[in-house]
């Protein structure tokens, strides 16, 4: 196995990839009893019209349908429910779905080999039947109705749909009730077959483990399986504008305090940095000028325009990049018009720059012992970048001003949304 | 690891010594018996101390200090733990090991001048960061009723006993608020340091003698050690049977609470046996409240059993549609029945114990959930790892059934969602 070491982190990562194109990735962790293990494959809400493996046009299938064969992938032809399996081995059992990928994933300290196997043979053993598709209809209503009397999860779909005219990253992972309720074994079987196949999938192991014993399960358990032949999948392409699909958007809901979101997309196409480096240097920016050690948040609660700090986050969509900023505010004009007034200010103080790097490679320091942190930053960077980075350290450390300011001249705020939740009287 | 316990004059200090992990956690711990103004003071009072303090003027100046401190993380939680209230300081950080040298001792520091060193103006606290800190409760204060899930548990529970310990509000009231000024908070937290029971938690790779000199010198509080509070809140009436209250909220979906009362279990009923009969019930996706409410008769996404030990309470909640409410309930109440009548078997109980033994192991992967399994030792009386795995094991059908005369039903609650 390939190895590589987190630097500064005291850690090292075990990489194979096999020959049916399934890559493992293994990271040993000491002092830990725990074992934590996703299956994954690279597939999530964001391909959304595709080219079936097998077949010449490009479909596109009901919204929701990756998250909805997630939960259909426990459904197994002998009846036994993957839940039990592991419950009787002291272990816990899950999955989940996101924009870009779909895991399943099993933590527990025992019976590694016995898990281990079972969650790639219940992964690749798919039984979806007209009966159990209809049942799980019901279940995830519950689930989007749930999500629907959540404000922020309302405000943060609704910004990101706005914000986004034509990626796919646009469009709620779960679906509508409407989307789901359209949806077949049929369809299940097609994303199956063309997104499952190893070749797109990657297995991601941290915790209490022998790297290469870890690997010989693997190994050994898809050697006994054969697996139609891989081709690249085709997705479709999707040319992101600029502007932004609709500029503002309030929506009444049962909250007392205004829920307040807003959206910033800039082009990335023209900026010569790594994507990782625009991601640390666009988060740092944020908190400089917005974040807890800002000067605008400290004049923001003086002033009674906000009570608690910001919320933000970064998020891609290939050529664009967009900051979305979610607060509870009743002043909402005068709130954007301070985050403009400080964001639109690109000067950068040196040592502010250097304390905040400091700050993130503690950070790295502090999740080097979570299993779960460790395995989550791999399974993001495979999705996101499509390789493991073990050198953020040194990458951070080398974070200057001058390509800093270099970025910032590419950066523009004027394509924005907002998106407002208020109460309902 | 090696654990010490100094029982000192105005305190106890407990010291957990493991080289384990990269980072230290520090934790002091105040208790007392619950009363209800407590809370609202108490939410005030940890907002305050972080808006700013004597050698910190700001939340601002407070935030860079913590980066430079190698973003140490400092929590004040108020904990309602049955009839007993916990404010906790705790501040976790890199061992100095892995930054540079003196950085503990500075870590420590600043989690003393946050508790001590208050930012007070002529015998009260300095009037703009109370104010702040005061608009920030409100707010969180008016926001309870923003997620119905967690709502529909309040408002059940305020059902069972209103203005008792059982239904509290962990967040406070604004009625009491209204009642709060800088001088009359700056007393009570003057009351908490002199009068509650104070212990100390310090886990991470120290040196024991070191630990305590440190502590002697510099943690200096004007403290009398009292007697330890009392957690646990136990039942003296119980209906028999369910009393059922709904409510009308404007929301996509309802949320039902079903609560059971126990009574008089013994301690190792309550550490092992309950949470075996909870965790076969609805501990997880392969429990019977999952399997057929959810799995079979597709009528819910989440849905879940709680055993609260400190408030002697089972709670049963889920996420449903209105029009599905007596079919729920019925499920649920035969599922409830079935195991009372000894419907599981020894897998059951084999599933419930490698799942608490597994989970025993995952403890020690985390130094805050160590110093949790200290604390709960001090508090509670409850076992440490070791004597956790050899007792699960006992827990027997027989013992399980035994429990089930001892729960009982006491209320079914539905905050009805409508949006039409």
């Amino acid at each position: 196995m390939e190895k590589k070491t987190f630097l500064n982190m005291d850690l090292e990562m075990y990489v194979e990839k096999l020959e049916n194109g399934l890559t493992i990735y293994v990271v040993p962790m000491k002092n830990i009893n725990n074992i934590f293990v996703n299956f994954s494959t690279d597939y999530g809400s964001v391909q959304r019209q595709f080219v079936p493996l097998g077949e010449a046009k490009m479909v596109k299938l009901p919204d929701g349908i990756a998250h909805f064969l997630e939960h259909k992938m426990f459904e197994q032809p002998d009846g036994i429910d993957p839940f039990t399996f592991y419950s009787e081995r002291g272990s816990l059992a899950n999955a989940n779905t996101n924009n870009l990928k779909t895991s399943y994933l099993f933590s527990g300290p025992n019976f590694f080999k016995e898990n281990l196997n079972y969650l790639l043979d219940y992964v690749q053993k798919p039984h979806f039947t007209d009966e159990n598709v209809e049942k799980e209809k019901g279940i995830i209503t519950q689930e989007i109705k749930m999500y629907k009397d959540e404000p922020y999860t309302v405000l943060f779909e609704g910004l990101i749909y706005n914000l986004i005219v034509n990626h796919p990253l646009k469009y709620p992972v779960i679906g509508t009730i409407k989307s789901i309720n359209s949806i077949t074994k049929e369809n299940l079987y097609t994303c199956y077959k063309t997104f499952y196949n190893p070749s797109n999938m990657f297995v991601t192991i941290t915790g209490n483990v022998n790297p290469e014993e870890a690997l010989n399960i693997i190994k050994e358990n898809q050697s006994k399986k054969t697996f139609p032949k891989a081709k690249p999948i085709k997705t479709k392409e999707y040319n992101e504008p600029d502007k932004v699909a609709k500029e503002k958007e309030v929506k009444k809901m049962n909250v007392t305090i205004p829920k307040i979101g807003i959206g910033y997309k800039f082009n990335i196409t023209n900026i010569k940095l790594s994507l990782r480096k625009i991601y640390y240097y666009l988060t740092i920016f944020f908190d400089i000028k917005l974040g807890p050690t800002s000067t605008f948040l400290e004049e923001m609660k003086n002033q009674n325009i906000l009570n608690d700090g910001l919320e933000i986050y970064q998020v891609d969509i290939e050529s664009h990049m967009t900051t979305i900023i979610i607060a509870d505010c009743e002043k909402v004009d005068l709130l954007v018009e301070n985050i403009e007034k400080h964001i639109n200010d690109f000067n950068i103080d040196e040592e502010e720059l250097n304390r905040k790097k400091k700050t993130i490679i503690s950070t790295l320091l502090y999740i080097s012992e979570n299993v779960f942190s460790i395995n989550s930053k791999i399974m993001n960077n495979l999705v996101k970048y499509k390789k493991v980075y073990t050198d953020d350290a040194q990458i951070i450390k080398n974070l200057n001003i001058d390509e800093f300011n270099n970025l910032l001249h590419h950066i523009t705020f004027e394509n924005r949304t907002i998106y407002i939740v208020n109460p309902k009287k | 690891m090696k654990y010490k316990k100094y029982d000192g004059i105005a305190y106890n200090l407990h010291i957990i010594k493991t080289d384990k992990f990269k980072q230290m956690t520090v934790r002091i711990d105040f208790r007392n018996n619950l009363n209800k103004p407590d809370i609202t003071n108490r939410s005030l009072l940890s907002k305050v101390l972080l808006e700013s303090n004597k050698n910190y003027q700001s939340k601002r100046l407070l935030a860079i200090e913590a980066e430079n401190l190698y973003n140490t993380n400092i929590h004040i939680n108020n904990t309602l733990s049955g009839n007993v209230i916990i404010t906790s300081f705790r501040t976790t950080f890199l061992n100095e090991k892995y930054t540079e040298e003196k950085m503990n001792e500075k870590s420590i520091k600043f989690l003393f001048d946050i508790l001590f060193n208050p930012n007070i103006n002529d015998g009260k606290f300095e009037t703009n960061g109370f104010k702040l800190a005061k608009n920030t409760l409100i707010k969180e204060i008016k926001s309870v009723s923003e997620q119905p899930n967690s709502y529909s548990l309040i408002m059940a529970l305020e059902q069972i006993e209103a203005d008792k310990p059982i239904s509290y509000r962990s967040v406070g009231y604004i009625e009491d608020l209204e009642n709060i000024d800088e001088q009359t908070l700056y007393e009570y937290y003057l009351n908490m340091l002199k009068t509650n029971v104070v212990d100390i938690y310090v886990i991470g790779d120290v040196n024991f003698d070191d630990i305590n000199k440190y502590f002697k010198k510099e943690f200096t509080i004007n403290t009398l050690k009292r007697s330890k509070p009392k957690h646990y809140i136990n039942h003296n009436f119980f209906k028999g049977r369910f009393k059922t209250v709904k409510e009308k909220m404007k929301t996509n979906q309802s949320n039902l609470v079903m609560i059971y009362k126990i009574n008089s279990l013994t301690p190792f009923e309550i550490k092992y046996v309950m949470p075996v009969y909870n965790y076969i019930l609805g501990g997880g996706a392969d429990s019977r409240l999952f399997k057929t409410v959810r799995e079979e008769n597709s009528l819910c996404y989440t849905i879940y059993s709680t055993f609260n030990h400190l408030c002697n309470l089972l709670i049963i909640r889920a996420g449903i549609d209105a029009k599905d409410f007596k079919k729920v309930v019925t499920l649920i109440k035969k599922a409830v029945k079935d195991l009372n009548k000894g419907l599981f078997d020894d897998s059951d109980l084999e599933k419930a114990k490698n799942t608490f033994l597994s989970s025993y192991q995952e403890i020690l992967d985390s130094e805050k959930a160590i110093l949790n399994v200290y604390a709960a030792k001090e508090y509670l009386g409850s076992d440490l790892i070791e004597e956790r795995e050899k007792e699960i094991i006992k827990v027997t059908k027989e013992m399980v059934l035994n429990i089930t005369s001892k729960i009982h039903p006491e209320l079914i609650f539905l905050l009805e969602g409508y949006d039409k």
